[in-house]
């Protein structure tokens, strides 16, 4: 058998040429990208992906309230059919037009990259309205790999799409959380581990009290130290604010428990701090802020037992609506 | 590792500098190495399987040459046919016999609660055994020498281009290729990456985004609207097409860049007219792997035409029954060898001076092969009646808002599949006498050829579904 080298000249060549498609085929997404993004800001779309359509929810925002957030502002209960989201409450009240652009499961993250691009774009609401939901700043949320649109929150966050949607194309994902290492994602409260996803969110062989109990813990009272989100969401809050754009900031009701949860007082103790922690983190220099966590009866929320979460029933929802309605009066005033 | 995902973008590359940098001598072990290392990225626990396979029927192949009686030929293709077989029917049928043989004896009266095995099913083992019986048979016949290089039979087994989903090659036409020096080939290399791309568009933008709007229509087709559920399946026979023909482009072009020619895998198979000529065009190794290894030898057509019947059918059933562990891939395979047992012989070309008439016969045809894409996509024999039911019923009172929700679905885009679909064929009709549509691009100005290839690309990038898609072949 011939044992010399093969020369090596057109094996590189061929990799020359290879290298050089790549590259145009770079530069023709990038430029593709930036027209697409150049007709959208005319307010022309070519493609039905790209961009999204999520970010139509953000360009109809200009000149409007825009109303972030998660399926707290969507949530109509099943037993209340025709009746208005408090998204639709809000609009019904709101001293200005309401463009709404919450989606359900959408964590902090989501909202901090609709944020930036907000900016990224010249994009200007009359206002911002930034519910922040103590829940999702926990392990079950924020380490949940199910929530996360990632494809979304790094178009927005780089501004670009058609490249970002070549990273997913071809599935480069580093360091995504696998479901089963989220389900081991310990829950600690008070500096104290209680357990994990999987035994304080995923157990369902657990009665449903006892399970409620569990999530209403891992939910609302886990330490937000270790959350990623949090600094996240407030430091896009403050570049917003910073920009002249007139923003509320508003803590959604937390679920008090039902009397057969039979929380710890410790762990009631550990939800207020968190709520403090909050209170602390958005009170910031331009922000209309308000914290609406707490006082709400079980019986505003339409949660059943084994689920506690933010989901408000009509008329928690209406009071509510009333409250965010005058911040976004008093944010909108204070900017004039 | 996927053809589809970073790694193997990578992986690539490298293989193919370090292959054709080395010394001859080192290039078969190179892409043993490589392909062993590319089978572990799966999961690394099923690598021993392998090898024991290689070795056995490397062991076995050498056994039968040297055998000096008939006995101990017999008794060493024996080893191989116990080994191979063996570890398909433990790794892909025991769990499934488990579960039915506590099913029939449930239903008989007699109470028994037996556990399934959890068995894993290591990817690409329906393909590697039945490539590697494939060579042990070919000796046992005379047809082929045996190799002494336990290195070149493991290489041949686990050519990482088409080591887990086909094309399943022949020994006599794959192994001796690593015997043979290459030398780098610039118009083969250019032609396998022109397949390749080709290959990528077919499952990413074709086959990926037919899977979406497949599993929404049927989900549940015991509820969902006849017309829906057949949008659904003429969209699963592209998505199924676009997904193993894709896979076998990308295989073939990459096996391209090291100088090693793979078998056709699929020629236009939609542009069949007839049950015969279908099966001459999809999936054509494994068609051909029944045919000389299963039909021929249970008499083929040499016994009369009833017989030549019933070992149609049976090399079809045992076909169906290679695809998985389920009463549906029987039912799928005897389907199509009723079919073709039953279709009387045509020669492929025949009517193609009657242009209408031969293009019914392929929509004809194109809708039997779809009744059994239907057996083959349920989760199971009721999933299948209730889709054929909802089908029936809605194809006999027709109704026009139905149709439209079903085809010209807005939000959904359904309407823009079909139209890819419509392009992909009428590129395909346009090259069908090219092994893949980008052949003739060779052909054509530079400029020409680029544009293509990035336009092309970019509707890799543009429409290519971001969300993970498994390669369908290879849960077989």
């Amino acid at each position: 058998m011939d044992d010399r080298p093969t020369t090596l000249e057109h094996p590189l060549r061929l990799s020359a040429r290879v290298a050089a498609f790549l590259a145009l085929l770079a530069a023709a997404t990038f430029g593709l990208d930036a027209g697409l993004w150049a007709l959208r800001d005319r307010g022309v779309r070519l493609l039905p992906e790209a961009p999204p359509s999520e970010v139509d929810l953000l360009y109809a925002g200009e000149g409007r309230v825009l109303y972030l957030g998660d399926s707290v502002v969507g949530w109509i209960p099943a037993d209340e059919p025709g009746a208005a989201s408090l998204g639709g409450l809000v609009a019904e009240t709101s001293p200005r037009p309401v463009a709404l652009a919450a989606s359900a499961g959408r964590g902090p993250h989501y909202v901090a990259a609709q944020l930036d691009l907000l900016l990224a774009r010249g994009i200007r609401p009359a206002c911002v309205v930034v519910p922040v939901n103590l829940q999702s700043f926990g392990p079950t949320w924020e380490r949940n790999p199910r929530v996360q649109a990632e494809d979304l929150r790094r178009a927005f966050t780089s501004g670009t799409w058609l490249p970002t949607r070549a990273l997913f194309v071809l599935k480069v994902e580093f360091g995504q959380t696998s479901f089963d290492e989220w389900l081991q994602t310990p829950v600690v409260v008070a500096g104290r581990v209680r357990g994990n996803v999987r035994s304080m969110e995923h157990d369902e062989s657990l009665p449903a009290e006892v399970l409620g109990g569990r999530r209403l813990v891992a939910r609302y009272a886990a330490d937000l130290g270790v959350s990623r989100w949090l600094p996240l969401l407030s430091a896009a809050v403050e570049r917003v604010a910073a920009a002249g754009i007139p923003v509320v900031v508003y803590i959604t009701p937390v679920h008090p428990g039902h009397p057969s949860h039979a929380v710890d007082p410790a762990d009631r103790a550990a939800i207020s701090a968190n709520l403090d922690i909050l209170a602390a983190r958005f009170s910031l220099p331009g922000v209309t802020f308000r914290n609406f966590g707490r006082g709400l009866s079980h019986e505003d929320f339409d949660s059943s037992l084994a689920q506690p979460n933010g989901h408000l029933r009509l008329d928690a929802r209406r009071r509510l609506a009333a409250s965010i309605a005058e911040a976004i009066r008093a944010a909108v005033q204070v900017t004039r | 590792m996927v053809f589809n995902a970073w790694p193997f973008f990578v992986f690539l590359p490298v293989v193919f500098v370090l292959f054709w940098t080395i010394p001859q001598r080192l290039r078969t072990p190179l892409l043993a190495a490589a392909s062993l290392w590319f089978y572990s990225s799966w999961d690394w626990r099923f690598l021993p399987l392998l090898l024991f396979s290689c070795v056995v029927d490397w062991a076995a192949g050498i056994g039968i040459e040297d055998a000096k009686t008939t006995r101990m030929r017999r008794v060493w293709i024996g080893v191989s046919l116990v080994t191979q077989l063996g570890m398909l029917a433990v790794f892909k049928y025991l769990d499934f016999g488990i579960e039915s043989a506590a099913r029939m004896l449930n239903a008989l009266g007699f109470e028994v609660h037996w556990e399934t095995l959890g068995i894993i099913l290591p990817v690409g083992i329906s393909f590697y055994t039945f490539q590697s019986l494939s060579y042990t048979l070919d000796v046992y016949r005379g047809s082929l020498r045996a190799t002494r290089s336990l290195l070149r039979f493991t290489a041949f087994v686990a050519f990482f281009p088409q080591l887990v989903a086909g094309p399943i090659e022949r020994a006599s036409h794959l192994l001796d290729q690593f015997a043979t020096p290459r030398t780098f080939d610039m118009a083969l290399a250019k032609d396998g990456l022109r397949q390749m791309l080709w290959g990528l568009f077919l499952k990413t933008v074709i086959a990926d985004q037919c899977a979406g709007a497949v599993d929404r229509a049927m989900a549940h087709p015991e509820t969902t609207d006849g017309w829906q559920l057949l949008a659904g399946t003429w969209l699963f026979a592209f998505q199924i097409y676009g997904d193993f023909a894709g896979y076998s482009h990308i295989a073939i072009g990459c096996a391209r860049l090291f100088g090693f020619e793979l078998m056709r895998n699929f020629a236009n198979p939609y542009f069949a007219s007839s049950p015969v000529e279908f099966w001459r065009r999809w999936h054509i190794s494994l068609s051909t792997w029944f045919r000389d290894y299963v039909y021929i030898p249970l008499g083929g057509n040499r016994s009369g035409p009833v017989r030549r019947r019933v070992n149609v059918f049976l090399t079809f059933l045992l076909s169906g029954i290679w695809h998985g562990a389920g009463a549906q891939f029987a039912v799928w395979g005897a389907f199509h060898g009723a079919f073709v047992a039953l279709a009387p012989e045509r020669k492929p070309d025949a009517g193609s001076s009657r242009p209408v008439l031969a293009a019914i016969r392929v929509l004809v045809m194109f809708q039997i092969v779809c009744v059994g894409w239907i057996f083959f996509r349920a989760r199971g024999l009721g999933d299948a009646v209730a889709t054929l039911h909802g089908i029936g019923r809605a194809l006999a009172a027709p109704d026009l808002a139905g149709i439209r929700a079903a085809f010209l679905d807005e939000p959904r885009h359904v309407w823009a599949l079909f139209a890819g679909i419509a392009v992909v064929c009428a590129i395909e009709w346009a090259q069908r006498a090219e092994p893949h549509p980008f052949r003739t691009l060779a052909r054509r100005p530079t400029a020409v050829r680029w544009v293509i290839y990035l336009a092309t690309a970019l509707a890799v990038v543009v429409l290519g579904r971001m969300q993970s898609v498994p390669f369908i072949y290879f849960q077989f």
